[in-house]
C-alpha cells in the first residue's frame, strides 16, 4: 500500500529523526524593490534605546511640581514629543518613529525606574529583594537579530535587549533616580503593601507563580485603537472640540473634565509640533538630495505632514499616514503592548474606494503602501523589563490587525482593500502587523481562500478566529454597559487574542456615513497576569513550599492529600488565593497608574472619554469590564491532574510520597536548566535514572490531553468551568467582575524554568505546553482531529479566547487541492466551537537546523502563541517548545 | 449479510486530514495483514496481519527486561541489544516485553479494535472532513480482513459518507464482490505486468490482480483510479507501462496515478529488524516521471504524478 502513514510521534515524543530533504515553504514572494531596501536595513538594525524623551519628560515634570497630576503629565508628553530628533530614513512612504532610530524606543522611568538599572545597582538589588524581578532571572532572551543582549563597544545592554549609547547612561540613570520613589511602580507598591496578603503575594511573585504586574509593566495595550477622531476632524478639529467642551465645562460639577480637556489640548500641540518638526527634516532632506524623483518624495512627505499636522486626510496615503501618526503617539505615552490596529482595512476602506473611483490611486501603489506599513509596525519595539519583554512577549509588539468580520447590519464586512492587506503581508512577510481573519460564515469563499494562501506562506498569519464565539463571549460580558447586538460586531481582537469591544463611528466622506469599527475599551488585558497553573499544583503537593528556593508560598493547606478530591480542593484554594491577593494589589497599582500616568491620547481616541470629559482610568470608555486573569500551563495541569487520578489514587501504581521524591529527583534526569534544552525530546539522564524509569513511564502512559480522551478532557471541562466562573468573585479597580483569559505569550518558557518535574512526565525546567488548548508536545499522537475533539469539549464562549496551536508539514497543505482542504479543516474546527486556530507551516528539520545556523535564517519566522516572531529572536526556551510541537505530516 | 457490530479487526493506525487518499480531507485506517510482499512497500509494520512489536534502537538503555519478561524466549540479548524473533512475537498476546520497557523502546504495532469502536471514531472525524471528505481503508491490503472491511464499509455508505479503499488486488474475488456495493471509489495498484516480474518483486503472480481488474470491470459503477508505484528499474520500462496501459484500455477507467519511489519508509524496517532493499532503488527524476506520464499519455490516458492530484 502506498498511504504514506503519519510517522510525527517517532521524531517527536521518541526522538528519532526521519531522513530526507527539509521541505522548504511552498509560497514565495518579494515586496517592492523600495520595501525590500528598507527590509534589509531592519535586517541590519540593532533594537536600540535613547534618553531624549525621558529626559525632557522628567525635566518638564519636575518643572510643573505642584500642577494638577493630568495637566503636569500633558506638558511632560508635550515637552518629549516636540524634542523628539525628527529622523527620515531612504525610501519611506510613510514615516515617523518612537525616538530617531529606525528600531528605537525609550525607557519610561514614571512608570518603573529600577528595572533597567544596571544589575550592580542597588536600585536594582531593591527590586530583587521584592520578587519584583524574578521573572527577569529566569528568561532567556533570544540571542540573535536585534536584540543587544551583551555590551558592544560604546554601545551599553539594558534591558537584556536594547542598545543604548555609553554616554547616555549617565543621563538615563540620573533621570531614573528622580523617579525613585515617584514612580507608578514606587507609588503602587507603597500602597499595594495595604492589602493583607500582601506577603504572599510577594512570594508569589518570588516564586514567579505569577509572571508580572501589569500595572507599572505593560498599563496599556492588548487593545484595539480607535482612528475615528484624527480621521473625521484632523488635530485642529479636535482642539476645537476640546475648546468646545472646555468653555461648556468650566466651573460646573465635574471639573475634572477640564483639566482632561486642557490637556488632550496640549497634548495635540505637542504632536504638532512632533509632526511638524518632520516636515522641516523632509524638506531638508530634499535639499540635500541630488535624485529628483527622491527629491521630491521628500518634498511630498512634507507637504503631507504640514497638511496633517492641522487637518483632517483628503487621500487614502494622508489617511494611512495619519493613522500611523497616531499609533506611534499612544506607543510613545506608555509602555505599551499589543496595541492592535483594527480592522483597519474596513476603517480605511471609504478612502481608499474614493480615491480608486477617482482613479488617483492604483493598486501596486496602494500595495507598495501598505508594504511600507507592514514595515513600519515591524520596527515597534516596546521597552519594558527582561522578563517581560522576553519572558511574556518574545520581544514581539501585537499590533493586531484584524479583518473579516461582520458590518454593522450583520452582513460580510471583507473587502477589496483587505484582499491587498492579505497581499502584503505576503509579498512583504514580516511579524507586524500580525494578521487575524474574524470567520464567519458570511464571509466570502474567495476571501477565506486568500487568507489560505496566506497561512500557507508559513510565517504564521492570519490566526483564524471564531467571530460568534468572540461575540457570543463580548455580549454576555458587556451586557451590563449596555452592549448591542450591533454593536459586538464592531468588536476585534486587541493584543495577540484578547477579544475586545467596539463601536461603530459615523465617518462622513462627502456627505457620505461610513460605519466604521474602532475600539471602545481600555486595555483588555490587565489584572491577574499569567498564574502557572502547574506551579500552583506544586505548591499543594508540597504543601505550599515553593521546591526550588524552599521557600514557604501559601499557607499550609492542611490536607492529607489522601484522595483526588482532596488534591482538587487544595488546588482551588490555593488559586483562589491568588487570584485573590494579585487582584487587590494591581487594582491599587492600576488605580496609581491612572493618577500618576494617566493616559491622554489613548483617553482621547476612545469613545466616550472626548464626549464625557473623562480619561480611561475614570471609566470614560464605553465598556469598562477589562480586568482578567490570565493562565499558564493548563494542559501540564490537566494531564498532572490525570496522572495523580490514575496512578496514584484510582490504580495505586505509586504512592503520593514515591511520586514527589521522583519529582524532586525530575525522573532521574539532569535539569533542564542545567543542560540548557527545554523540551522532552533531548534530556540527558543522571546516574540514578534507572530508579525512576518506571514511574516515568507510567506518568507518561496517563491519559494526555488533545487524544479525544474522555477521562483527561472531563477533567479539562471541570477545570475550565471553574475557573471561568470563580474569576466572576473578583471586582476590579472598575468595580466590575473579573474574567477569565487563556493565552501563553511566551510565559510558558521562563514558567517551565522555574517549575519542577510535573506529575505528566514532563521533567523539571522544560517548557510547558503553549496557548490554552494545545496539547503538550508530542502527546497529541491521534492526529488533528481527536485534537480538535478534546480542544472543543467546553464552550470556548465563557472565557476572553482560547488558543490552538498547530505545526503542519508543507506537503500537507500543498498545492490548490491542499489550499481546499486545508480551509475545511479550519472551518470545520470553527464551527465545532473552537475561537481560535494558527499554525506553523514548516518542517521541524527546518527549525533545528536554523537553531544551528542562526545566519542563514535571519528572515525565517514562526508562529509562538498568538504572534509571530523572527527565530533568531526569540529565546532558546521557546524555540526548544516549538522544534517539540507535534508536527503533522506525512512521509 | 447482516451488519455484525461485534466484529473486530486488527489496524496499525487511523490518520485524521489525510488529504492525498480520495475526494476532501479523509480519515484513512490501516488495516494489518498483506498478501503481497513488496520490497519498496514504506509499512512494512503492515505486511503481517499480527501486531508485532517495533524496536526503536535509540531508545534502548540495554536492561534486558524485554528478554526476561518474555514468556516465549522471543528475544535474546546480544551484544546488549535484543534480538526479536517476531516469527514467535505474532503468535503472543502477552505483553509483558512492552509493559516492562520502561523507557519505550519496544512499541506495538497494531491494535484490535471492533466495528462500533472504529464507527464512533469515523463519526467525530467526519464533523472535521468539511463538505467532502470520508474514510479510506488502506493497509497493509484492506480486504484480506474481509469481514471487517465489509462491515465497516456497508455501515459507512449507510450512514452518507464516503468510501474508498486502496488496494493491492490481491483478494479472491469474492472479497471484492462483497464490498462494491458499499465502495464509492478504489485506488487499485498495477505494479507490473510481466507475471514473472511481478512475482519477482512482490513475491506473487499478478493472474489473479488482472482477473480482478477485469472483473470489476464488469460490476463495480464507482470511480476507480488506477495507481503505480513508479520504481526506476523495477518497471520504469517502456515495455512495462505500456502493458499497463493496454490493461487500462480494456476497462472503463481512464486514470493513473503515478507514486515515485521514495526511502522514506527505511527507517521502518530498521525498527523491525528487517533488510530496506528498495534502497538499491534510485528515486525517480522528474524528467522519468515526465516520460512515464507522456508514455500513458499516448495511450490517451490520464496521468498523475504523486501528490499533484486533482482531488
Amino acid at each position: 500500500m502506498e498511504s504514506k502513514k503519519i510517522e510525527c510521534d517517532t521524531y517527536n515524543y521518541y526522538g528519532s529523526k526521519p531522513e530526507g530533504e527539509i521541505q522548504t515553504r511552498e509560497i514565495h514572494k518579494s515586496p517592492s524593490a523600495r520595501v525590500e531596501k528598507s527590509r534589509q536595513l531592519y535586517f541590519e538594525t540593532k533594537s536600540s534605546a535613547s534618553v531624549e524623551f525621558p529626559y525632557w519628560y522628567t525635566r518638564k515634570w519636575e518643572e510643573l511640581e505642584g500642577e494638577i497630576p493630568i495637566v503636569r503629565r500633558a506638558e511632560a508628553l508635550k515637552a518629549g514629543f516636540e524634542h523628539l530628533t525628527p529622523a527620515i530614513f531612504p525610501g519611506e512612504l510613510l514615516v515617523l518613529g518612537k525616538s530617531h532610530y529606525l528600531r528605537g524606543s525609550y525607557p519610561m522611568p514614571w512608570l518603573s525606574e529600577a528595572f533597567f538599572m544596571a544589575h550592580e545597582d542597588r536600585l536594582y538589588k531593591d527590586a530583587l529583594e521584592a520578587g519584583k524581578v524574578s521573572a527577569d532571572e529566569v528568561t532567556t532572551m533570544g540571542q540573535g537579530g536585534g536584540n543587544v543582549t551583551k555590551s558592544i563597544g560604546n554601545v551599553l545592554s539594558i534591558a537584556g535587549k536594547f542598545g543604548l549609547r555609553k554616554e547616555e547612561m549617565p543621563i538615563l540613570l540620573d533621570v531614573a533616580k528622580k523617579w525613585h520613589n515617584k514612580s507608578v511602580d514606587d507609588v503602587g507598591h507603597k500602597y499595594e503593601q495595604l492589602v493583607p496578603g500582601y506577603h504572599e503575594k510577594e512570594e508569589i511573585m518570588r516564586a514567579v507563580i505569577c509572571m508580572f504586574d501589569s500595572g507599572y509593566t505593560l498599563p496599556q495595550g492588548r487593545e484595539v485603537m480607535n482612528y475615528y477622531y484624527p480621521l473625521q476632524y484632523g488635530i485642529e478639529g479636535i482642539k476645537n472640540i476640546c475648546d468646545e467642551k472646555l468653555k461648556q465645562a468650566a466651573g460646573y460639577p465635574g471639573m475634572d473634565r477640564i483639566y482632561f480637556y486642557k490637556s488632550v489640548y496640549t497634548m495635540l500641540e505637542g504632536l504638532q509640533s512632533w509632526i511638524k518638526n518632520h516636515a522641516e527634516e523632509a524638506k531638508l532632506m530634499a535639499s540635500l538630495e541630488e535624485d529628483e524623483n527622491d527629491k521630491s518624495e521628500y518634498l511630498e512627505i512634507a507637504e503631507r505632514l504640514e497638511w496633517l499636522a492641522i487637518n483632517p486626510p483628503r487621500t487614502f496615503h494622508d489617511a494611512l499616514q495619519l493613522v500611523w501618526i497616531f499609533h506611534v503617539a499612544v506607543l510613545n505615552e506608555d509602555a505599551i503592548s499589543g496595541l492592535s490596529p483594527g480592522r483597519l482595512g474596513q476603517v480605511l476602506y471609504p478612502f481608499w474606494k474614493r480615491d480608486m473611483d477617482k482613479g488617483i490611486l492604483s493598486r501596486e501603489r496602494s500595495l507598495e503602501l501598505l508594504e511600507c506599513m507592514r514595515m513600519k509596525f515591524t520596527e515597534l519595539d516596546c521597552f519594558a523589563s527582561m522578563g517581560v519583554v522576553g519572558g511574556v512577549l518574545s520581544g514581539n509588539t501585537f499590533n493586531n490587525l484584524c479583518l473579516g468580520g461582520l458590518t454593522k447590519d450583520g452582513e460580510s464586512a471583507a473587502n477589496e482593500l483587505e484582499m491587498l492587506i492579505l497581499e502584503s503581508a505576503m509579498t512583504c512577510d514580516t511579524p507586524q502587523p500580525t494578521l487575524s481573519l474574524l470567520y464567519d460564515e458570511k464571509l466570502p469563499e474567495e476571501f477565506l481562500l486568500k487568507g489560505i494562501e496566506c497561512t500557507k506562506i508559513g510565517t504564521g498569519y492570519p490566526a483564524w478566529i471564531n467571530n460568534r464565539v468572540a461575540m457570543e463571549f463580548l455580549l454576555n460580558n458587556f451586557k451590563n454597559e449596555g452592549m448591542t447586538l450591533e454593536e459586538v460586531r464592531a468588536w476585534s481582537i486587541g493584543g495577540c487574542l484578547e477579544t475586545s469591544a467596539g463601536s461603530w463611528m459615523p465617518l462622513d466622506l462627502d456627505g457620505v456615513t461610513h460605519y466604521i469599527p474602532g475600539g471602545s475599551a481600555p486595555a483588555t488585558s490587565v489584572g491577574v497576569h499569567f498564574i502557572s497553573l502547574p506551579k500552583v499544583l506544586e505548591a499543594v503537593l508540597f504543601d505550599g513550599l515553593d521546591k526550588r528556593t524552599g521557600r514557604r508560598v501559601y499557607p499550609a493547606h492542611g490536607y492529607n492529600l489522601e484522595s483526588y478530591e482532596e488534591v482538587w480542593k487544595a488546588f482551588q484554594e490555593y488559586f483562589s488565593l491568588t487570584v485573590e491577593v494579585l487582584t487587590l494589589t494591581n487594582n491599587i497599582q492600576h488605580d496609581v497608574w491612572g493618577k500618576i500616568s494617566p493616559s491622554i491620547i489613548n483617553s482621547m481616541l476612545k469613545p466616550d472619554c472626548l464626549e464625557t470629559g473623562k480619561d480611561i482610568s475614570n471609566k470614560g470608555s464605553r465598556y469598562n469590564r477589562t480586568f482578567n486573569v490570565e493562565i499558564c500551563g493548563g494542559v501540564n495541569l490537566v494531564n498532572s491532574l490525570a496522572s495523580l487520578k490514575k496512578n496514584v489514587f484510582e490504580e495505586k501504581n505509586f504512592s503520593l510520597a514515591t511520586l514527589k521524591q521522583a519529582l524532586e529527583e525530575n525522573f532521574g534526569y539532569i535539569s533542564a536548566l542545567e543542560t540548557g534544552s527545554y523540551s522532552l525530546t533531548e534530556q540527558k539522564q543522571t546516574q540514578n535514572f534507572q530508579t525512576w524509569l518506571k514511574t516515568h513511564k507510567q506518568c507518561l502512559d496517563a491519559p494526555k490531553f488533545g487524544n479525544d480522551n474522555k477521562y483527561v478532557d472531563n477533567i479539562f471541562k471541570e477545570w475550565q468551568e471553574w475557573f471561568s466562573g470563580m474569576c466572576e468573585n473578583y471586582r476590579s479597580l472598575y468595580d466590575e467582575p473579573l474574567y477569565s483569559c487563556q493565552i501563553s505569550v511566551s510565559t510558558h518558557g521562563p514558567m517551565g524554568a522555574v517549575t519542577l518535574a510535573t506529575p505528566d512526565g514532563r521533567l523539571g525546567g522544560t517548557t510547558f505546553a503553549d496557548g490554552s488548548v494545545s496539547a503538550y508536545p508530542g502527546t497529541d499522537q491521534n492526529g488533528p482531529y481527536a485534537l480538535f475533539s478534546s480542544a472543543t469539549c467546553y464552550n470556548h464562549a465563557s472565557s476572553q479566547n482560547s488558543q490552538l496551536n498547530m505545526k503542519i508539514h508543507p506537503s500537507v497543505i500543498k498545492g490548490r487541492e491542499g489550499a481546499r482542504k486545508f480551509l475545511e479543516m479550519i472551518r470545520a474546527y470553527l464551527r465545532k466551537g473552537g475561537f481560535h486556530v494558527q499554525f506553523n507551516i514548516v518542517d521541524s528539520r527546518m527549525l533545528k537546523d536554523a537553531q544551528q545556523n542562526p545566519d542563514k535564517y535571519r528572515g525565517l519566522m514562526v508562529r509562538v502563541a498568538g504572534f509571530t516572531q523572527y527565530w533568531v529572536e526569540l529565546g532558546k526556551q521557546i524555540q526548544d517548545e516549538v522544534i517539540a510541537r507535534t508536527e503533522y505530516a506525512e512521509i | 449479510m447482516e451488519v455484525n457490530q461485534q466484529i473486530s479487526g486488527t489496524i496499525f493506525d487511523i490518520q485524521g486530514f489525510s488529504v492525498h487518499d480520495g475526494p476532501g480531507a479523509r480519515s484513512l485506517i490501516f488495516l494489518k495483514g498483506c498478501s503481497l510482499n513488496c520490497f519498496w512497500c514504506c509499512n512494512p509494520e503492515g505486511i503481517s496481519k499480527e501486531n508485532i512489536p517495533l524496536f526503536y534502537a535509540s531508545r534502548c538503555i540495554g536492561c534486558g527486561n524485554c528478554e526476561t519478561f518474555c514468556p516465549n524466549n522471543a528475544i535474546q540479548f546480544i551484544a546488549e541489544k535484543p534480538v526479536i524473533d517476531r516469527t514467535i512475537c505474532e503468535k503472543c498476546h502477552d505483553h509483558s516485553c512492552l509493559d516492562n520497557c520502561y523507557t519505550d523502546a519496544l512499541r506495538m504495532s497494531g491494535r484490535t479494535i471492533s466495528v462500533d469502536e472504529l464507527f464512533s471514531i469515523i463519526q467525530r472525524d467526519r464533523q472535521f472532513w468539511g463538505s467532502e471528505g470520508g474514510i479510506t481503508l488502506t493497509g497493509g491490503e484492506p480486504l484480506l480482513q474481509i469481514d471487517f472491511a465489509h462491515n465497516i464499509l456497508k455501515k459507512c455508505y449507510e450512514s452518507y459518507i464516503h468510501t474508498a479503499i486502496e488496494t493491492c488486488g490481491n483478494v479472491p474475488w469474492k472479497n471484492f464482490e462483497l464490498v462494491i456495493d458499499h465502495l464509492d471509489w478504489i485506488f487499485f495498484d498495477l505494479k507490473q505486468i510481466d507475471p514473472k516480474q511481478h512475482e519477482t518483486g512482490t513475491g506473487t503472480s499478478n493472474t489473479n490482480i488482472i482477473n480482478n481488474v477485469r472483473k470489476l470491470n464488469e460490476t463495480f459503477n464507482g470511480k476507480l483510479i488506477f495507481r503505480l508505484p513508479f520504481i526506476p528499474g523495477f518497471n520504469s520500462s517502456r515495455e512495462n507501462l505500456a502493458g499497463i496501459a493496454s490493461l487500462i484500455l480494456e476497462t472503463k477507467w481512464k486514470e493513473i496515478n503515478l507514486l515515485p519511489l521514495h526511502h522514506l519508509g527505511r527507517n521502518k524496517y530498521q525498527l523491525l529488524g528487517l533488510e530496506f532493499k528498495a534502497d538499491k532503488f534510485p528515486i525517480p527524476s522528474p524528467e522519468e516521471l515526465q516520460t512515464a506520464k507522456e508514455i500513458f499519455e499516448e495511450f490517451g490516458l490520464t496521468c498523475f504524478i504523486g501528490q499533484d492530484t486533482p482531488f
